[in-house]
This record gives structure tokens, sequence and C-alpha cells, in this order.
């Protein structure tokens, strides 16, 4: 996850950001991928995929052989959702988010939503600042 | 789209709301304060540039916000 992170420094300081809002952002940022609820490879895996979404080039080093069955269940789970929140986020239905909040609790579920919502946000400020 | 909220209130007995809701993760909720009230300081873009098009930002979303 700290590659996840100091990427996304990378890539917000290249967009000249107020160092202000830069430092608050990358603090922000770094407060819903460090969380510890989620698993970083399920917060990696859905990153991959949002971007991918948005038609980024990813590294597809991401890799279920070494889930568990659980593990494998709820990252299909959560990129289920992290397909819905780039542009179909109205059809989330509670179905997506219940066995995501019964493994990860209401905790959880916020730092998810948080994460994948702001993984969305990065790509369209990407997208249409064009200079990340 | 779900009717009702899908996360309870942190704060027991309260009607879920962002900010109760998000107060699950007490840090991830003050740096993103810390962050959204950067963006409504006064700078380049007016307030009133800002609040138009959160407003219509939220519109287009179909958010009650």
């Amino acid at each position: 996850m700290a590659e996840i992170s100091q990427n996304r420094g990378i890539s917000l300081a290249t967009a000249q950001l107020p160092k202000k809002i830069f430092d608050k952002y990358k603090n922000f940022i770094d407060s819903t991928i460090d969380g510890h609820d989620i698993p970083a490879g399920i917060l990696e895996a859905c990153d991959s995929r949002i971007r991918q979404i948005h038609g980024f080039e990813v590294d597809n080093k991401s890799s279920s052989g070494d889930l568990s069955l659980t593990e494998n269940f709820l990252k299909r789970a959560a990129l289920a959702v992290a397909e819905k929140i780039a542009f179909s986020v109205h059809d989330i239905e509670d179905s997506d988010l219940d066995p995501l909040k019964k493994a990860f609790g209401e905790a959880g579920c916020v730092q998810l939503i948080t994460a994948l919502a702001f993984f969305d946000v990065e790509c369209r400020l990407e997208l249409a600042s064009g200079v990340f | 789209m779900s009717t009702k909220p899908r996360v309870k209130s942190a704060i027991e007995g309260e009607v879920p709301n962002f900010s109760n809701v998000m107060l699950h993760k007490r840090n991830i909720l003050e740096s993103f304060g810390d962050l959204y009230s950067e963006f409504w300081q006064k700078s380049v873009v007016s307030l009133e540039i800002k609040e138009m098009t959160r407003i219509r930002n939220a519109r287009i979303t179909d958010c009650g916000y």
C-alpha cells in the first residue's frame, strides 16, 4: 500500500497543486488507504479496476492465487462495488455491500467506500486536467 | 439506489448523516474536513462559482446535498 500512496504523491506533485491543498489531499488519501480495516490487496485491486474502467493502463500484478476462499470472495464483492462506483453508482444495491459490511463492519465499509470514491475522483482529476 | 442509509450512525440513536457515518473512521473524517475546508477558502476561484458548480454537480448526480 505504501507504493500506491507514493505513486499518488508523485502524480499529485506533478499536477502542481498548491502546496497547502497537496499536503491536505495527501493526508486525506493516505487516511483512506492506511485504515487497516480493508486488506491492502483488495484496495489495490479495486484501484486498478477503476483505473482500467477510466481507460488507464495498469500493471496487472494483482493476483488472487495466494488468497483464501473468503478473501477471494470479499475481493470479488469489493470489485463489484468498484465497477459501479465509476459510472453506475446509482445501481449499487444493498446486496452489493452486505457481505462487505458483514466482514469489515461499519468502519470498514466507510473506509472502503471512501477509498473507492476517491480512486474514481483521482481518475477524473487526471482526465479532466490532463496534467497528471 | 438505496432509499435508506446503508451504514449506521457512529453515534447511537442519531439518524445517519454524512458526518456521523464518517465518524466510524475518525481520522478519515478529520482529514477530509481539513481538505474540504481548504477548498472553500477564498481563492482564485470565487465562492459563488464553487457553490454553483457544487449545486450543479449534486443535481446531475441526484445527490441530496
